[in-house]
């Protein structure tokens, strides 16, 4: 099957990623990498992380002159990072984070880490995050607002770095990157394959010695949420499902004895966006194609979704992309056709005789002729004047089906057109 | 090797069991191989990259209880296995020790080869994935994912010599590596590509790797392919139509012979003594339309026996179990072949059963019918398919399917699983041959009546029952024996069931979660014995009251007192 290789996503494609907020990805277990509980302490560690600097931010904006309030914020944001069961704990109204603070989940995940791959980074947050307190404590003891704003500013900038920034080329670091390229960032459940592989069935997360390569998405689930911001280094779109790959697959040669080139290639934003994880049907630019013959009515079409949807969809796929069963509309279907040299009078009598293939027959003349209307008019076939004929007819024999003009038979996935 | 010290014992020795085989063609004395092998012993623990199973080890398949090397253990077919760890006393604490989640959800029907503790599975799109065995955590995954032509099925690779190979839907035969899953040489195995695929595990035998096409309901003529392992070239090719001149030709009417089927579908069995392979052959085309192809369409729904010593193949015998087939009653079941003991005396003989519901057992010299036993509900099986449409039994996906069964030497019996289905046909009046589609003169039967299955315990001596349990879905999971008085098999609704192989009580009963279509096998490592399964998706065997639930493709491990 084709692999589309495009351009690199520009930056609004990755807020656009990011925007997607939760994760709600097929609950398969598998072989579990990182143990449930450092997964939780590196989200609670950012929670924790975002929390104080949220306070940071707010205090610097004020334009209050009570110093009480600028304390106040510093006690918030140093609790959140040291957290209820510190003795450095303040109690403070309106705190926020958790018992163990962004230190503590940090600490804790330090203690597991071992040789884990993303010991050094959290090694690198938990200085960070202690400079960052350093600086709070500072600020605590501000004589006025100018010396508060300074350490304010200081503990801003570590605190930042701890959560993890986007470097140039949009790779992230601190906890958002060991979220998004380790074990760390695969959420409890979800499906892992092997990173060095092309990735498999999606949706799924291909880990390699705990660094996370890519994320698989499925392209016909509906919509699917990123668990976090990714830093991609590209996307790739396949058939049926989306790839995005995180900054370790620049380490491909060295984790797995060889470059991925093919996977490496850049992918556009427009196919990301055409792509965005709706199903495939009601989300294809692609249109009838009006050089086209027009077999039958759109009402027609519409009628032979249901019959499709109720007999059919098990063997043949809700989106006709085929499971057990071929594909029967698309690229390959199309491409398929042409070189066997089908035609839609073919196609009529292989339906009409042997579908559905566990009871043949079982649908009437008009159930037949709406249910092809629907596969001709998913295939991209213009709706016309012309019902789809109930009966076997001469005229169908000499139109020959194959990749129309206008559908871009190079593309999978717009070989396909959506039938509402 | 009854014993888990002395399979452990001889673990050391494996990796060099190719230089074991070298000696042994040197003809040195026992005394000196056993100082050989002691000097080789002493620098075992190196690593090693993937080598082997080589010829020596098919061969031996039968002595070694750890590991499985072909896809029904032996090159007779027959999965029993030796061994003392699992029996009828403690099968009850039998535990799920690992599951991996097949990515690519599909219709399994994998058979694993298991390998110095790696195991090789496939999906129904040709993915293929090593394991360890032990874990049930992913060394690596090869992606295929070709152009399906009617429906996705893979039965399984080949392990042999650091290879792994995989037969695949759009026709091609790779090799990749079996330390790392990339590809070594991938060559085009079938010729017509439009209307042939491969769903069957390649075979390894010698230096070659034999291989039947699946273009028996398409429109093609079924033929085996002997591949030269070491490039994928072709060293000979067997038809299993007859063609003009040949004998057997004149049982096809006109040019009916040319779309005739009988494809080889499924597992074969092989003496290596005598060079003799035996398969089972498909049914004729078009499949509901018998008036296109007057006469029995030889070598259609037959077993046959060749010798394949030479590279010019030499049919033995054949045994044909349907003669002029309506119904794609085909004998999907790979043929066993089993030293049994019939009306008291020791016989070789091989087992084979049919959709139509007939188990078979043949004498494996000629062929001729010993038993026959009906072991599915049969119904107007002289019936052809009429235009008005009639029901007969079984349905195309009944009687006995192809993960086929095994024999028990300690008690005599073949085991084997059925279904019990009926199917209204209706045939036309035309076969319209349309490549890359249904070459069929009708439509597949609708499902019609019971939908059950059996798992039938067959006395070989006189091929009465021994006993019968009733399942309440089809049952395609071949059988599984252990020596000690077990036998596994898997139904449609996902449920795996250990047998005492004597009175055929029920010993242990796990829900998978999902279709079990894929024959069981067992292996042991560091001491520890274990039962191994996929399931997935029914596919093509769906049947309206299964589970609705499906919990996805997986591969599940069991042991003793291991695991949750």
């Amino acid at each position: 099957m084709p692999v589309r290789r495009e351009r690199a996503p520009r930056r609004r494609c990755v807020a656009a990623a990011t925007s997607l907020a939760l994760l709600a990805l097929a609950p398969w277990s598998a072989p579990v990498f990182a143990a449930t509980g450092d997964r939780a302490d590196a989200r609670g560690a950012a929670t924790d992380t975002a929390a104080a600097i949220r306070e940071v931010v707010e205090a610097e904006a004020s334009t209050a002159t009570d110093k009480a309030i600028y304390v106040a914020a510093a006690h918030r944001a140093l609790n959140a990072l040291v957290g209820r069961g510190s003795s450095e704990y303040v109690e403070t109204q309106g705190t926020t984070g958790d018992a163990l603070g962004a230190l503590g989940h940090v600490n804790r995940l330090l203690a597991h880490g071992g040789n884990a791959a993303w010991t050094q980074p959290v090694e690198g947050v938990r200085v960070n995050l202690t400079v960052a307190s350093r600086h709070l404590d500072e600020a605590l003891k501000a004589d006025g607002v100018d010396e508060f704003q300074v350490a304010a500013s200081d503990a801003l900038a570590n605190l930042q770095l701890a959560l993890g920034r986007a470097s140039e080329m949009g790779s992230l670091g601190g906890l958002k990157g060991a979220l998004a390229w380790s074990e760390l960032g695969v959420p409890e459940g979800a499906m892992v394959v092997s990173g060095c592989a092309r990735p498999s069935r999606a949706p799924a997360y291909g880990v390699v010695k705990g660094y996370l390569m890519f994320v698989a998405l499925p392209l016909d689930h509906g919509e699917v949420r990123l668990p976090q911001e990714m830093g991609e280094r590209s996307l790739s779109v396949r058939r049926d499902y989306i790839v995005i790959h995180t900054p370790a697959i620049q380490m491909e040669k060295q984790l797995c004895g060889h470059a991925g080139a093919p996977d490496l290639a850049p992918t556009a934003a427009a196919a990301f966006e055409r792509a965005t994880l709706v199903p495939v049907a009601a989300k294809t630019n692609a249109k009838p194609s009006a050089g086209a013959p027009a077999l039958y009515k759109s009402d027609q079409a519409q009628a032979g979704r249901k019959v499709f949807t109720e007999s059919c969809t098990s063997c043949h796929g809700t989106n006709l992309q085929g499971t057990g069963a071929p594909a029967i509309a698309g690229n390959d279907f199309l491409k398929t056709a042409k070189e066997n040299g089908w035609s839609v009078g073919d196609i009529r009598y292989v339906v009409v005789s042997n579908m559905p293939l566990n009871a043949p027959h079982s649908l009437n003349d008009q159930q037949y002729a709406d249910v092809l209307a629907y596969l001709l008019a998913s295939n991209c076939y213009p709706a016309g004047n012309t019902a789809f004929p109930t009966k076997d007819s001469n005229k169908l024999d000499g139109v020959k089906l194959g990749p129309l003009n206008g559908v871009r038979p190079d593309d999978a996935k717009l070989g396909t057109c959506a039938v509402k | 090797m009854n014993d888990a010290r002395d399979r452990h014992n001889e673990r050391p020795l494996r990796p060099f069991s190719r230089a074991r085989s070298y000696l042994t063609h040197l003809k040195l004395s026992p005394l000196a191989l056993a100082v050989a092998a002691a000097s080789l012993a002493g620098s075992a623990t190196l690593a090693f990259a993937a080598t082997g199973p080589t010829q020596t080890d098919y061969v031996n398949a039968a002595n070694d209880a750890a590991d499985w090397v072909l896809p029904a253990r032996t090159y007779s077919g027959n999965r029993y296995v030796e061994e003392q760890e699992i029996t009828p006393a403690n099968v009850a604490t039998l535990k799920q020790s690992w599951k991996f989640q097949i990515p690519d959800d599909s219709p399994i029907e994998t058979a694993p080869i298991i390998w110095h503790g790696t195991m090789y599975v496939t999906s129904a799109h040709d993915d293929v994935y090593a394991l360890d065995a032990k874990t049930g955590s992913l060394k690596w995954t090869f992606e295929d994912h070709p152009h399906v032509i009617a429906f996705a099925a893979n039965r399984g690779v080949a392990v042999m010599d650091g290879k792994v190979f995989v037969a695949t839907l759009d026709g091609h035969l790779i090799a990749l590596d079996a330390d790392t899953g990339k590809k070594v040489w991938d060559v085009v195995g079938v010729h017509d590509t439009k209307n042939s695929f491969y769903t069957m595990a390649p075979v390894p035998y010698k230096d070659k790797l034999l291989l039947g096409a699946s273009d028996g309901d398409w429109g093609g003529i079924g033929y085996v392919t002997a591949f030269n392992a070491k490039d994928g070239s072709r060293a000979w090719e067997w038809k299993t139509v007859p063609g003009p001149g040949q004998k057997g030709h004149a049982t096809w009417s006109g040019d009916s012979w040319k779309r005739g089927g009988a494809a080889v579908w499924s597992g074969v069995a092989i003496d290596p003594k005598t060079d003799t392979l035996y398969m089972s052959l498909g049914n004729p085309q078009p499949d509901f339309l018998g008036t296109s192809r007057k006469g029995k369409n030889l070598y259609s729904d037959s077993v046959v026996a060749l010798n394949i010593g030479s590279n010019e193949p030499k049919l033995e015998w054949y045994s044909q179990l349907i003669p002029h087939d309506t119904h794609d009653w085909d004998p999907a079941m790979p043929p066993v072949l089993f030293e049994g003991k019939v009306d008291g005396k020791a016989r070789s003989l091989v087992g084979v059963g049919d959709k139509a519901g007939t188990f078979w057992i043949l004498d494996a010299k000629d062929g001729k019918p010993v038993h026959k036993t009906p072991v599915s509900f049969q119904l107007n099986q002289g019936e052809a398919p009429s235009a008005g449409g009639n029901v007969a039994c079984p349905n195309t996906n009944g009687g006995v399917e192809f993960n086929g069964g095994t024999y028990d030497p300690g008690t005599n019996t073949f085991f084997v699983p059925s279904t019990n289905q009926c199917g209204e046909w209706k045939s036309e009046n035309r076969a319209v041959y349309l490549a890359g589609q249904f070459y069929l003169g009708g439509g597949f039967p609708k499902l019609v009546g019971p939908s059950t299955g059996w798992f039938n315990g067959v006395n070989v001596d006189n091929g009465v029952f021994s006993w019968r349990h009733p399942f309440e879905h089809p049952a395609n999971g071949g059988a599984l024996v252990l020596s000690t008085g077990i036998v596994f098999t898997g139904q449609l609704n996902g449920i795996f069931d250990a047998f005492d192989t004597k009175t055929g009580k029920t010993l242990w009963s796990f829900d998978t979660g999902s279709s079990i279509t894929a024959p069981a096998a067992t292996y042991a490592m560091d001491g520890t014995r274990y039962v191994v399964v996929a399931s997935g998706q029914p596919g093509n065997l769906k049947v309206p009251d299964l589970p609705k639930e499906n919990k996805g493709s997986m591969v599940s491990a069991f042991a003793i007192g291991t695991g949750s």
